[in-house]
């Protein structure tokens, strides 16, 4: 139960990934503390299988929905439903095969660099990429992390980071 | 909700929401009772192009009757039959209702602020606490993730134990 176990199912399952959200900022210098780990994932039929067979392995279910109502985890839902908000064995974990600001897979995984998380070699995305998806998304709670974000991206490269 | 999670969850705008409530001459409480038999009729009436206050009537008869983890079969005249996946519509409509609840935001409304300033400076301004920035750059990435990570575990056995 660890970002690393995350991280590493989803790699070890040939799941073709970016890590994007609050974690993707951390790995850049962002004091936040988040509880999700959220991916966009290549939207490829044979990657959706993938994915959807690592999420039913860690029992997925919807994240703040009672128990009980009829949940199938499989490929077909991936296609069909653009966000997953999920609870899974190994933490809570949002996928979603586009970000708003950035784009479709393609254009995520060009606006990503490689970020070793806890040994795992992972595709995260960029500062410029995660500033432009707050950006874009606009809601009310993004704004503080847009002047957040803004502000960490000056200052490293005042430092020349 | 609000009017934009309900919208989140029936899987449609919210002007979508306010004029099938005003049709069906519904009042505007956002419950997710109310959210599982639009989002249902809507599913129904977009399917067969059935006028939506009989897709609704459809849909609440539906929800009574079926067992959520069967199909659902009404058969029509010439051999013509509706058959609703209801695992199928209850995975949809909860993926959508949990997006509603967890990554839903209403937007501001109105003008941008003007940005003067540098970043550093604006979020000063905002009161954004810079130090933070100092104690993390001077981390690796992996340094400031194992760290994140620590903090998720914490965080993670506290909402297990107040459960």
């Amino acid at each position: 139960m660890s970002l690393g176990g995350v991280l590493r199912g989803l790699t070890g399952a040939g799941v073709r990934f970016v890590v994007i959200g609050g974690v993707a900022g951390v790995a850049h210098g962002w004091s936040r503390i988040t509880n999700d780990v959220d991916i966009c994932y290549d939207p490829k039929p044979e990657n959706r299988e993938r994915l959807a067979a690592v999420l039913a392995g860690w029992h997925g279910y919807l994240r703040g929905i009672e128990p009980g109502l009829p949940f199938t985890i499989d490929a077909r839902t991936l296609r069909d439903v653009p966000v997953l908000t999920l609870v899974t064995d190994e933490g809570d974990l949002d996928v979603m095969h586009r970000v708003q600001g950035v784009g479709e897979y393609a254009a995520v995984e060009a606006g990503s660099e490689t970020v070793v998380i806890e040994g795992v070699p992972a595709p995260t995305l960029t500062l410029d990429a995660l500033i432009a998806s707050k950006r874009a998304t606009g809601r009310r709670k993004d704004r503080q992390d847009l002047i957040e974000l803004e502000a960490l991206r000056e200052e490293r490269r005042r430092r020349g980071m | 909700m609000t009017l934009g999670q309900f919208a989140m969850a029936v899987g449609a705008s919210p002007r979508w929401v306010l004029n099938a409530l005003a049709r069906l001459d519904l009042p505007r409480r956002y419950g997710e009772s109310l959210a599982r038999r639009l989002a249902l009729a809507r599913f129904v009436s977009e399917a067969v192009q059935m006028p939506l206050p009989e897709a609704m009537r459809l849909a609440e008869r539906m929800l009574r009757e079926a067992d959520p983890l069967g199909t659902w079969r009404l058969e029509g005249k010439g051999g013509i039959a509706l058959v609703v996946d209801l695992p199928r519509f209850f995975t949809t409509y909860g993926a959508n209702l949990a997006l509603a609840l967890n990554r839903y935001g209403e937007k501001p409304r109105g003008r941008r602020p003007r940005r003067r300033g540098s970043a550093v400076e604006r979020a000063r301004a905002y009161g954004i606490d810079l130090t933070l920035f100092d104690s993390a750059l001077r981390r690796t990435p992996e340094e400031r993730l194992r760290l994140l990570d620590e903090n998720m575990q914490v965080m993670r056995r506290l909402r297990s134990a107040a459960k």
